[in-house]
């Protein structure tokens, strides 16, 4: 991930080190020494090389056409367009189309106050939305120099990998499902619906939407903060006696086994991030410089196939249990709230001239912000202009995947194309916008 | 080692409640009263709605034991979910999706931010292909919310 780039200046003042970067269009983009040297230069790869085109181009050859799959096909999960080139079983190249999905929310979020800004990001991708809202809010809070308090802070994390917890919930689930692992399917498949509703108990919403605002979250409790924890036990407890019980069934792992293989000079060049890379041997993770993740050990493998990715991201699952554990005493002091999230944002969306609750802003004319999401690092560039946004820029974990996983999938066959897919945990909401 | 069908069931992971709406639900008719294949599209929504779907396959709404199946393609579906608002890139597909499910067929919108001018342009389109909009769901909670339209829309009642 270190590469310079030529288009990164540093200059200093008396007492600062900043680096400054061109994205695109003369929107400038200081970052702040918030970071360590290393965040900010993955930071600005993740920003700099986002690009439009995913795939490793179409094959030729007697015989190969385009099998065009999508954009409404059950097997996918979610609306998507890929044309795949072959002669019949084997896949010899895939283009990605993204323009199927793209829905505009960078440019939308332009004008706009950054409370609704944040409610915007969220939908991007409403599985990664409080990691978007999180890394956005982030931005935001440093050009209008608002503080997130400790007590927040430690609910953001602990909100961070309940986020984390049902995506890998339910990226594990689909792998079960597509290898006819039923009766695992359903059982992982009620802990997702479990994870899902501790969400809805923690914050007022099932996908924890609605809640981060800036300088503060807004959680609207439907239980108390120890029968959370209770509930999380449980679920700890069931998906660990699962996963073991799973890497019994030879047919299961053989499904999984050398699947989509990504090297990790592919992972590197490629800008991966998150499980997938750690599954590369690689073990980046952007929650080593939090200090709020005390001793934190990011899990990683090195095959670097869909085994190994499951693997991470189960290990993943346990670690964010115990990270959440490690937040007892927070929240633990959590009690049931009447409201919701969700209706709130809905009323701050429709604040969309002034903004609400004008700020001072800093001198700087861009901030970045950056969290570990479930599928890899999620950084917002943004702007403001008299208290509204600007310019607003985001770089998603699912572009870069998108493009891992033409090139792994190369070479396959038809019947391993859900256990590669699958395996990322990507989303096309999320790659195109 | 466990069993697995005696953990499955000693578990009771099933909820014990029926599912009813509240909203206005046209009903279906009767020849859809007792079972249903329901095929979800989405419109280009953030996925949050796709992943409810999941959801919904999970043994705590097991949608099988009330009748409700998902069709493998539209051309199998007797009802459509449609999830989000449409976005402009995928009008065409719609299009061509609703001409292939085979009539009579209905359609349930979940529109991710609250319903706008979108919802008329979809009954339109829903109608032109011959089958009906028989409920939006506004304000959506989850999973139980769509299996309460199903299911009442199944049993005919209409409530206001």
């Amino acid at each position: 991930m270190k590469r310079l780039l030529g288009l990164i200046d540093a200059f200093g003042s008396p007492g600062t080190t900043a680096h400054r970067l061109l994205i695109q269009d003369g929107f400038e983009i200081r970052l702040t020494p918030a970071a360590t040297g290393e965040t900010d230069l993955l930071l600005s790869t993740l920003l700099r090389e986002r690009n439009e085109r995913v795939g490793n181009g179409s094959a030729t050859g007697e015989g190969v056409f385009d099998f065009r799959y999508g954009p409404f096909t059950g097997g996918l999960g979610e609306t998507g367009l890929l044309h795949l080139a072959t002669y019949g079983e084997k896949i010899l190249g895939v283009e990605i189309d993204l323009s199927v999905k793209h829905r505009g929310i960078e440019s939308s979020i332009e004008g706009l106050p950054p409370e609704t800004a944040l409610r915007k990001a969220e939908q991007v991708c409403g599985n990664f939305g409080f990691s978007h809202a999180h890394s956005l809010a982030i931005a935001l809070e440093e050009l209008l120099h608002v503080g997130l308090p400790l007590r927040e802070r430690q609910l953001a994390v602990v909100a961070l990998e309940l986020e984390r917890l049902y995506n890998h919930l339910h990226v594990i689930m689909r792998l079960a499902e597509a290898a006819a692992q039923k009766v695992l399917a359903a059982h992982l498949g009620a802990l997702f619906e479990r994870a899902l509703r501790v969400n809805r108990a923690f914050s007022g919403s099932r996908y924890l939407l609605g809640v981060r605002r800036i300088g503060s979250l807004a959680l609207f409790p439907q239980l108390s903060g120890s029968a959370i924890l209770e509930e999380l036990e449980e679920i700890g407890r069931e998906f660990e006696t699962l996963f073991a019980s799973s890497l019994s069934s030879r047919n299961y792992l053989d499904r999984l086994h050398n699947i989509a293989i990504v090297p990790d000079s592919l992972a590197k060049t490629r800008s991966l991030t998150g499980p997938s890379l750690r599954a590369c041997g690689i073990e980046d993770d952007l929650r080593r410089h939090d200090p709020l993740y005390r001793e934190f050990v990011p899990v990683a493998r090195s095959e670097g196939d869909s085994l190994a990715r499951m693997e991470v991201r189960a290990e993943e699952i346990l670690s964010s249990l115990k990270i959440i554990e490690g937040q007892r005493e927070v929240l633990s002091s959590i009690t049931p709230r009447q409201g919701s999230a969700v209706g709130e944002s809905r009323h701050a969306q429709k604040a969309t001239t002034k903004s609400e609750n004008p700020r001072q802003e800093s001198a700087a004319e861009a901030a970045v912000g950056a969290v570990e999401g479930p599928s890899g690092v999620i950084a917002w560039a943004v702007g403001l202009d008299s208290g509204l946004v600007r310019r607003a820029y985001v770089s998603t974990p699912s572009l870069f995947g998108y493009q891992v996983f033409a090139e792994s999938l190369t070479g396959h066959i038809f019947t391993d194309f859900p256990f590669a897919l699958d395996s990322f945990g990507l989303s096309f909401a999320d790659a195109a916008r | 080692m466990n069993w697995w069908p005696m953990r499955g069931l000693t578990r009771r992971f099933t909820e014990r409640r029926t599912y009813v709406s509240n909203l206005p639900v046209k009903p279906l008719p009767s020849l859809f009263r007792r079972s249903l294949f329901v095929y979800p599209i989405d419109l280009g929504n953030s996925n949050a709605l796709n992943m409810d779907i999941s959801a919904l396959k999970t043994p705590h709404y097991n949608p099988h034991r009330v009748g409700i199946f998902f069709a493998a393609t539209p051309r199998q579906a007797d009802v459509l979910l449609l999830l989000g608002t449409p976005i402009a890139p995928l009008r065409e597909a719609l299009t061509a999706t609703l001409h292939q499910v085979p009539r009579p067929f209905a359609a349930v919108w979940i529109p991710e931010e609250g319903p706008d001018e979108e919802g008329i342009y979809l009954t339109k389109a829903v109608e032109d292909a011959g089958g009906s909009l028989i409920a939006t769901i506004v304000p959506y909670r989850g999973p139980e919310d769509i299996l309460g339209v199903l299911r009442t829309a199944m049993n005919g009642r209409f409530a206001s």
